[in-house]
């Protein structure tokens, strides 16, 4: 049976030691030192990004799934060899830890993501989704006045007609199946092939135009809120 | 989401940069919204961005018990 640095996770008090042994200047030292020291602290730093990622992902997997503690330990590896990579880039703005912690977070998230989504082309989502309906249910109540009615029901229609045509039809795919679908940005970025920061400014550009488009029309932002199912 | 809409916004880089500052700063109890708003609104918007600040404000508050 594999043996697992999880089960040999120390207690809280051993933890307390690891967390307590070093601030921000003696964890640079120690990481860019030569043997022992060196040693010692990226044991210290696994064993720290273990921990911590164990707890903090159980929303995410099970630790009770047979994928979770190799998974974690993965991730821990991926961490280390990211933050020795980038140590020059640690400006101090925060504790050591919380910088690490960032960076094993975003590679664990990334990761989780598109094994939740992998069998989900962007083509499917385009397919899949209705683009008359999905969006514009939730401007739909239960007001009994047929005149209320018909208004909400033009208005729907004249915010549809702006989007279908101020938006690519890439913009138009990514806005639907990133705010009435959930997919996350991050998967949209590995179908595309690109990265989640290109895919958020794509999506910026997109809720610019279309503001500026329905402010210009007369329908103030606030009755927009909304839209896209947020 | 469109009434949050700014011509300017920060994307993902910008705020993975800053986040454990402004995790550490949230924790303090510091009104981070008035501290770092481009930060804030972006955690707003972005669904990736915010799960992933979720997770680590959850990793600090843990962190605090040990130390406690």
């Amino acid at each position: 049976m594999k043996s697992s640095s999880l089960k040999l996770l120390p207690d809280w008090f051993i933890s307390y030691n690891k967390f307590m042994a070093r601030n921000n200047d003696t964890w640079l030292a120690d990481l860019r030192s030569q043997g022992n020291p060196r040693e010692i602290a990226l044991s210290d730093l696994n064993e720290i990004i273990l921990r911590m990622l164990s707890s903090a992902l159980t929303r995410w997997l099970s630790p009770e799934n047979e994928h979770f503690e190799p998974f974690i330990e993965d991730v821990a590896q991926e961490t280390l060899l990211r933050v020795l990579d980038r140590l020059d880039t640690f400006e101090g703005r925060s504790k050591f830890t919380t910088w690490v912690y960032t960076i094993a977070i975003r590679i664990a998230l990334s990761e989780l993501r598109l094994r939740k989504w992998k069998e989900v082309s962007l083509d499917q989502l385009e397919e899949s989704q209705e683009p008359d309906q999905a969006p514009f249910e939730t401007f739909s109540n239960n007001d009994p006045n047929p005149e209320t009615v018909i208004e909400q029901k033009q208005t729907m229609m004249k915010i549809k007609s702006i989007i279908d045509h101020e938006l690519t039809p890439r913009q138009r795919a990514v806005m639907m199946a990133v705010n009435v679908q959930g997919v996350p940005l991050d998967v949209i970025a590995q179908r595309l092939g690109s990265n989640r920061n290109a895919v958020y400014k794509m999506m910026h550009d997109a809720r610019v135009k279309l503001k500026s488009r329905l402010e210009l029309e007369g329908y103030p932002p606030d009755e927009l809120l909304n839209m896209f199912g947020n | 989401m469109l009434a949050k809409t700014d011509a300017h916004e920060i994307a993902c880089d910008d705020v993975f940069k800053v986040l454990a500052e402004f995790a550490e700063m949230k924790q303090r109890g510091k009104d981070v919204a008035e501290m770092m708003p481009l930060v804030a609104k972006h955690l707003d918007l972005c669904p990736d961005c915010r799960e992933e600040y979720e997770i680590l404000m959850d990793v600090l508050k843990l962190e605090q018990q040990i130390l406690a």
